[in-house]
């Protein structure tokens, strides 16, 4: 087989078995992916509709003409952000006690193939949860397709970076799960400190530089401007911010991966 | 030709001492646990090399060092001459090697077919699902291709996880307890089975009838040392010899420090308020029971003596071979010693 087509073939296998094993059963896939994004973004639609229609003043960038765009823009890639953070510590946690990691730490694939396979996976995943909150953004505040396919890119870049960590958590989950609580700390840290739901300017002054440092405040951030149409060269340095940490902790997860199941075994049964 | 060259192989595991939860969560203690001592052996290629002990002896760790799945306190593991403990070589072997281990492998939420098909990928087999199919057929579970596998027996996941192991068409295969806990008709399908293969085979078992069966060569595993490697035939002639008989009496004590003077005797145990005796190298037991004749005398029966019996009278020859100062590094060959 050449080796082009072997890449494709093992990525998509993973894909594949990931779906399936996704869609055994059918209501809790479609809750996690449909229903419980709705639920985490309804209370701040309800919130900033209160405080912003009827009211004369804007909240920061929020106007009553973008809240809606804005909170489900920012709930989008939070959540399919969130999506890839989680996905190798819950894959794991089901495989662990299957007892079938060991057959893909003892296959010839190499782990990008496990890694892009899941992306593929997740990706799929992600935008039928996403596609109802793109249509209700596009609707209550139209933006061109160019902006559009912008964003989509955004959005993978936010899958691939939030996996990338998710392999290193998976395999902490994997060889010592004393370690795993703190990957869920740095999940709030970076959830709080993302501006998802809350404008950055309501942050205190000393919080605001955390912020700035957060990639997924960036993500979000190029986000809304790219489809607010806001775009200034603040936009292109938080694009290659984000893309390098993309990169990064697409390596880091595979050499952590790589480096530490074999070295420390698969423990905890 | 040497297809699995294990040297000094050793794997030592930490394991916390129990404490109370206070004590275990502010000041954890330690202590090393050696699973694997010094093991080493060879395979070549073609032969069924068997590794039979008790639960706990090492082998499905030795057999984890071996897949790459532990990483290996000290010692080395060559396969076709490359060191697996390197990366790059690891993954050119892994092509070449499967894996059947007791706890199968197999994504219980997908189907028989489906579980074949993706192992079939990742392998990177020419046609996987052509691929399924045949194995499928050569585990008779056609019928059942497109069922889940939660679904299934024990017996037809262990045929499953058979055929999963066979995917690659693999030149080193490893089985971890082929037939545990399967029924009498399900064991022997996969004895039968195994038999027919046509490849490098790491055998571990608990049964020593099946090793017998089906290794060309043995090694005894007993609390992570290897201590003997030998042929089935030895095994063989070593359990025709040797016996293991339960006796009561009215002064069980006694009874022990009699018969412990007696040198066909290998090991007394005391089992519930009975004697349990392996002996080697007799006919009948009437021999020692003239040795104790002044006792009386409730209850007698002889057992197989099966493997308890049989690593006793080993290492007991072992020990005494230790005694004499041969090389403890190396295994004996029980050849040797018939």
């Amino acid at each position: 087989m050449r080796k082009s087509k072997r890449i494709i073939v093992r990525t998509l296998a993973f894909a594949k078995r990931e779906f399936k094993l996704k869609t055994r059963y059918k209501w809790p896939f479609l809750s996690t992916t449909i229903i419980m994004p709705i639920i985490h973004a309804l209370p701040f639609i309800i919130l900033y509709w209160g405080l912003l229609i009827g009211s004369s003043g804007d909240l920061s960038e929020i106007t009553a003409e973008n809240y809606l765009a804005w909170v489900l823009l920012g709930s989008i890639i939070y959540s399919t952000y969130s999506l890839g953070y989680m996905v190798f510590r819950l894959n794991f946690w089901s495989e662990k006690f299957w007892m079938t990691i060991h057959g893909t730490l003892i296959a010839p694939a190499s782990k990008y193939y496990l890694l892009f396979g899941t992306i593929i996976q997740l990706l799929i995943q992600g935008l039928l949860s996403s596609l109802i909150f793109f249509i209700i953004a596009f609707v209550s505040f139209p933006t061109s397709f160019i902006n559009i396919f912008f964003v989509l890119i955004i959005f993978v870049v936010a899958l691939i970076a939030g996996a990338g960590l998710s392999l290193i958590n998976g395999t902490f989950l994997l060889i010592n799960e004393n370690l795993v609580p703190f990957f869920d700390f740095f999940l709030y840290g970076l959830t709080f400190l993302s501006c998802y739901a809350i404008p950055y300017e309501l942050y205190p002054s000393f919080l605001q530089v955390a912020v700035k440092f957060n990639p997924l405040y960036h993500i979000i951030n190029i986000t809304r401007e790219v489809w607010f149409n806001n775009y200034s060269i603040e936009i292109l340095w938080s694009f290659l911010y984000i893309l390098a940490f993309c990169v990064i902790s697409v390596m880091l997860g595979i050499y952590f991966f790589n480096k530490y199941t074999r070295r420390f075994g698969v423990h905890g049964y | 030709m040497t297809v699995i060259k294990v040297e000094n192989l050793t794997k030592v595991f930490k394991k916390q001492l129990r404490r109370n939860f206070i004590k275990s969560f502010l000041f954890p203690k330690y202590e090393n646990f050696t699973a694997v001592d010094n093991v080493s052996f060879e395979i070549e290629k073609g032969e069924t090399f068997g590794l039979l002990g008790p639960n706990g002896a090492g082998k499905t760790t030795t057999i984890q060092m071996l897949c790459g799945l532990e990483h290996q306190t000290s010692g080395n593991i060559y396969i076709n001459d490359l060191n697996i403990n390197s990366e790059k070589n690891f993954r050119n072997i892994s092509e070449k090697f499967n894996v059947l281990f007791s706890d199968k492998l197999l994504f219980n939420r997908l189907s028989a077919f489906d579980n074949l098909e993706f192992y079939g990928n990742l392998y990177s087999v020419e046609d996987p699902k052509e691929r399924a199919e045949e194995l499928l057929e050569l585990v008779d579970l056609v019928s059942w291709r497109d069922q889940y596998v939660e679904s299934f027996s024990l017996g037809m996941r262990m045929k499953l996880a058979l055929a999963r192991a066979l995917v690659n068409n693999p030149e080193i295969l490893y089985l971890d307890e082929p037939t545990l806990g399967l029924d009498v008709k399900n064991a022997e399908f996969v004895r039968d089975f195994l038999q027919n293969l046509n490849c490098t085979i790491l055998l571990t078992t608990h049964y020593l009838n099946e090793a017998i069966r089906l290794c060309d060569r043995i090694g005894i595993l007993q609390k992570g040392k290897l201590i003997h490697i030998g042929t089935p035939e030895y095994l063989k002639k070593k359990e025709a010899n040797t016996r293991t008989f339960i006796i009561n009496t009215n002064d069980n004590q006694a009874v022990k420090q009699i018969l412990m003077k007696n040198s066909l005797i290998v090991k007394i145990v005391e089992k519930s308020s009975k004697l349990e005796i392996h002996t080697k190298n007799i006919e009948n037991y009437f021999d020692i029971l003239n040795e104790i004749s002044q006792f009386k005398l409730s209850e007698i029966q002889e057992s197989k003596t099966g493997l308890e019996g049989l690593f006793f009278d080993v290492h007991d020859e072992s020990t005494e071979s230790d005694n004499k100062n041969i090389d403890k590094t190396e295994p004996k060959s029980l050849g040797e010693m018939i």
